[in-house]
């Protein structure tokens, strides 16, 4: 090492080297199944490749993200024993900045070259691009706000779904409804070249004054939380049991959570959007689905760390101070279920308050109406009973994102938790690029015979549900028989009472004509919804990740 | 009471409190009658395990130098000891051994030895006096 | 005076052949020990010698692979809470959540315990100087070690278990841990398993000792017998000796030139016979310190030192 710069970089290498290699393995299988396969198949493979490739751009930026996690503190941002090097803060923001963005580059560069050598990828340049000022702004975002955690993750998440939307933008070019000049590359491009130095100078500032202790305007803001959070009422009777006291526990720790993503994305991101387009009726419709649907996104990421017996670190040991409270595995799990259920509770309350006024204020809501009107006329006696059971099957179903997860994350075995999170992540992103990919060859099979498709479709579909309930209550049965029968019988009253629910929405819900007897997939489908299979591992795995 | 202990000294904590204490009486800074702390309020004092306070008390007990009433502590006897003359020179004669053992490897003459038993007997007498 | 021989029935914590390998390391290697019921037990090693695992297997955080681990006559990990409920523990790094404030630790601290007691706890709180309303993530290593004893005293446990509490804490809050440790065994029937490597610590106030070097006990009784056991002597040479003289059933020795050090275990009487033997005379013999049988024991047992 002859000088800081190759050994702070060598350092970053050294860390990430096995990552690195995977990626490259990756890379080059790739680059021999193009080379091998003949030239007619590269619309088919080009699916698999734009998956790989966009996984294993991902993985990158995952290990290039530089951070160090000082658990006492409570904090987790630019490594702050590197503070002590003599070397001077802009090198140090800068190295790994460059080190990422050369790498990026070039991986893509590599997919561009070895693996894509057929020119699939229109406007390789803006993606190149993008993906550069993603990395910068990833990084960026993580030694800022390395202090306000909750708020970095909320920024992350809303900022990754943003870039995707932002890297799509040229797209929609062509499209002559949403087009506009500023969606073409040639504007674009300069656009975000520019804020790319914005987000150095922002790092730069960041670490630089983490470095010399904080500054005023830091402590400032982090007081003003604390004192939000000590004047907010605290609570100061005793706990009746230790259940309570657990309850507490994880509430604090991670109850407010979804509320506060859903509330901050309502009121930052899609108020503003509603107020913009309140004259467009086609929007209302996007919009709606969009609002829906943030509570089940936001669920899902939040569960993946809800699932861990720690919350805000990727440890996955049980947290020594936690292990030795005289409390059963089981009642664990209870109190995490029970904050879980409180939040999602909020967040739809939450979500159902925002739509309710919305839509009635301000909203342009004519294309809705006639929805509704139609949905009414289909179910004439029963729309209302269907709206509601409705509510609470959404409601399930985002705690059932979230809360099924946790035999993975509590098991401690970084395996089952981050396999699970790339499975669930890979498959529905396989599922969605091949509808995409092979969109033109599924339209003109359905139009050939859209009869006979659909009726096979039901028929497999029935099949494969059956096999899933049968599955499902086969696991519940081996899995829930170590657990205390107190706790199953509850459990099981609960399981009981939403299933019946659901089977009501869905006797009500099938359709008068039922041509293709689609009822017996619904009443399928309502007895999968509520998760009681891999509950039950919950609890041992659990205890066996807190006994070593 | 102030006394301290050590444990790098190589002799065992009880021995030290037992010496200490005896000295206490000797130089008259415990008077006859006069409570000692309780075990544990020692033991604390000391950050030293009550058991060997107890087995320190239970020593100065045994040769006749505290009594413990019942229920209500240890105090510093009254009488003198009511040990038989027999007893007594063979406790003192373990003593002196030791001295003269020691006084040998440091290779002190037995004059010498004595001139320093009566220069200390006159400092304890001088302290308790004071 | 009690001193008590532990049985199997008094004792607080049994330990049976207990093993324990983590990879292709083996960390406890056929540990047995008992801790009998109203003493401190004093646990001494080196670093990795293994203390904190034996402890961790003790609270159920490891489960036993070889042998078995008995605590109140319960199995630690099949029942964790009637054993974590009459423990008290103390770790090196206390793990308490930094988001919490003290009185909100003690309030939650206290609903799991049914013997706590409030008004004995307000006491410590008091006497340790925290302020309830005092961030954990804002208080200095001693007062979080102090928060810490705070919890694992105020319900009077059965067992207090400290794992190496006072590494890096000044000598005020080392004080305030003895001061703990010698509150609980005073009342009758608690019990203290105390690990340190700050012997002068342990020799104060243990009743019993176990010594463990490289996952093994090498030393496992009561203080006073043990320290009976070992002597240790100084050996003056007539000649100077080059290197060290090897003495049969010394556990180290050490010097160099005419004068050498002799630690021996349990062989007091022949010593003098012996370095008569090798032209030498006992120039001293006296009681060591813990400190010089635990060098003895897990240091290299004959030390030459250039001349």
């Amino acid at each position: 090492m002859h000088s800081p710069v190759t050994a702070l970089a060598w350092e970053i290498w050294k860390r990430g080297r096995r990552s690195a290699w995977l990626v490259m393995i990756c890379l080059a299988f790739c680059a021999f199944i193009n080379l091998i396969i003949p030239d007619t198949n590269h619309a088919l493979f080009s699916a698999v490749f734009g998956i790989a490739m966009v996984l294993s751009v991902s993985f990158l930026m995952g290990l290039l993200n530089c951070t160090e996690a000082s658990p006492a503190k409570e904090w987790n941002g630019f490594p702050y024993r590197i503070f002590t090097l003599p070397v001077p803060t802009w090198k140090l923001v800068a190295v790994p900045m460059v080190l990422a963005l050369v790498t990026v580059e070039l991986l893509y560069l590599a997919w561009i070259k070895l693996v894509w050598t057929h020119s699939q990828i229109d406007r390789p340049l803006w993606y190149a691009i993008i993906l550069g000022a993603y990395v910068l702004y990833f990084q960026t975002t993580l030694w800022s706000l390395s202090e306000f955690r909750i708020l970095r993750t909320v920024v992350l998440s809303i900022g990754g779904v943003s870039g995707i939307l932002v890297a799509v933008l040229p797209a929609f070019e062509k499209i002559n409804m949403v087009s506009s000049p500023w969606f073409s590359e040639g504007r674009l491009i300069p656009i975000v070249l520019g804020t790319l130095p914005i987000a150095f100078v922002t790092a730069w500032a960041s670490v630089a004054r983490q470095r010399h202790g904080g500054g005023r305007r830091g402590n400032w803001i982090k007081g003003f939380v604390e004192w939000l959070v000590d004047v907010l009422p605290r609570r100061t009777k005793d706990f009746k049991s230790p259940a309570e006291a657990q309850f507490w526990f994880e509430w604090r720790r991670a109850g407010l959570l979804l509320p506060a993503c859903v509330g901050f994305a309502l009121l930052v991101v899609i108020s503003p959007l509603t107020w913009r387009f309140r004259n467009d009726q086609q929007f209302t419709v996007l919009t709606l689905c969009w609002v829906v649907g943030l509570p089940l996104i936001l669920g899902f990421l939040i569960g993946k760390g809800f699932a861990k017996p720690d919350l805000f670190s990727t440890n996955l040991n049980v947290p020594q101070f936690l292990a030795v409270r005289p409390l059963a595995a089981t009642e664990f799990i209870v109190a995490k279920l029970k904050v879980a259920a409180l939040s999602i509770f909020m967040t739809w309350m939450l979500v159902l308050l925002f739509i309710t006024s919305w839509l009635s204020v301000w909203a342009n809501s004519v294309e809705l109406q006639k929805m509704v009107y139609q949905f009414r006329m289909f179910y004439p006696n029963s729309w209302f009973v269907i709206l509601v059971l409705s509510f609470v099957g959404l409601m399930v179903l985002t705690w059932r994102i979230m809360v099924n997860g946790f035999w993975t994350g509590l098991s401690g075995r970084r395996v089952y938790y981050f396999g699970s999170i790339g499975l669930q992540v890979l498959v529905p992103l396989l599922l969605l690029l091949a509808c995409a990919i092979w969109s033109d060859n599924i339209d003109r099979l359905l139009q050939r015979n859209p009869e006979l498709r659909k009726s096979i479709a039901v028929e497999v579909l029935g099949w494969s549900f059956a096999f899933l309930v049968i599955a499902k209550l086969w696991i519940a049965v081996f899995s829930w028989r170590n657990i205390a029968l107190r706790h199953a019988r509850q459990y099981l009253l609960l399981w009981i009472a939403f299933t019946l629910c659901f089977i009501a929405l869905a006797i009500l819900a099938s359709p008068p004509f039922d041509v293709y007897r689609q009822a017996h997939v619904y009443l399928l489908v309502a007895l999968l919804l509520f998760p009681i299979a891999r509950m039950g591992f919950a609890a041992s795995s659990l205890e066996a990740n807190r006994h070593g | 009471m102030q006394i301290q202990v050590s444990v790098s000294d190589g002799v065992p904590i009880y021995h030290q409190i037992i010496s200490q204490v005896r000295y206490l009486i000797a130089a008259g800074r415990l008077q006859p009658g006069e409570e000692l702390p309780p075990i544990r309020v020692l033991a604390e004092q000391l950050t030293v395990n009550p058991n060997t306070v107890a087995r320190a008390y239970l020593e100065l007990e045994h040769a006749g130098i505290v009594t413990k009433r019942h229920g209500s502590g240890t105090y510093v006897s009254e009488a003198r000891s009511s040990i038989s003359q027999r007893e007594k020179t063979k406790i003192l004669a373990k003593r002196v051994d030791a001295l003269l053992a020691e006084a040998r490897h440091l290779d002190v003459e037995l004059n010498e030895v004595i001139k320093l038993l009566r220069e200390r007997e006159q400092v304890m007498n001088e302290e308790a006096t004071k | 005076m009690k001193f008590p021989s532990p049985s199997s029935a008094e004792a607080v914590v049994s330990i049976a052949n207990l093993s324990r390998r983590f990879g292709s390391k083996t960390v406890l290697n056929d540990v047995s020990l008992h801790v009998p019921r109203g003493g401190v037990f004093g646990l001494v090693g080196e670093n990795g010698a293994g203390k904190t695992t034996l402890i961790k297997h003790i609270l159920g955080l490891l489960r036993a692979e070889l042998g078995s681990v008995r605590v109140f006559d319960l199995n630690p990990v099949s029942d964790p809470v009637s054993v974590l409920g009459r423990i008290g523990y103390l770790s090196e790094q206390p793990d308490l959540p930094g988001w919490m404030c003290v009185d909100e630790l003690l309030r939650y601290s206290r609903a799991f315990y049914p013997k706590w007691d409030a008004a004995y706890a307000e006491t410590l709180r008091e006497q340790f100087g925290l302020n309830p309303t005092q961030r954990l993530s804002t208080l200095s290593k001693g007062q979080l070690a102090k928060a810490g004893l705070l919890t694992a005293q105020a319900h009077r446990p059965e067992l207090l278990l400290l794992d190496e509490p006072s590494s890096g804490l000044d000598p005020l809050v080392r004080r305030d841990i003895l001061e703990a440790v010698i509150r609980t065994v005073a009342d009758e029937g608690r019990t203290v398993f105390f690990s340190s490597h700050l012997l002068e610590e342990i020799e104060r106030v243990s009743d019993h000792i176990a010594m463990v070097h490289q996952g093994r006990i090498v030393l496992c009784g009561s203080l006073d017998e043990i320290k009976q056991q070992h002597r240790q002597f100084t050996l003056h040479f007539e000649t100077a000796q080059a290197k060290a003289p090897i003495i049969a059933g010394a556990l180290s020795i050490s010097g160099n030139g005419k004068e050498w050090s002799v630690m021996c275990n349990g062989a007091r009487n022949q010593l003098p016979e012996i370095a008569a033997g090798l032209g030498a005379r006992v120039v001293d013999d006296r009681a060591p310190t813990l400190n010089e049988i635990f060098v003895a024991h897990a240091g290299t047992s004959i030390s030459n030192q250039p001349s």
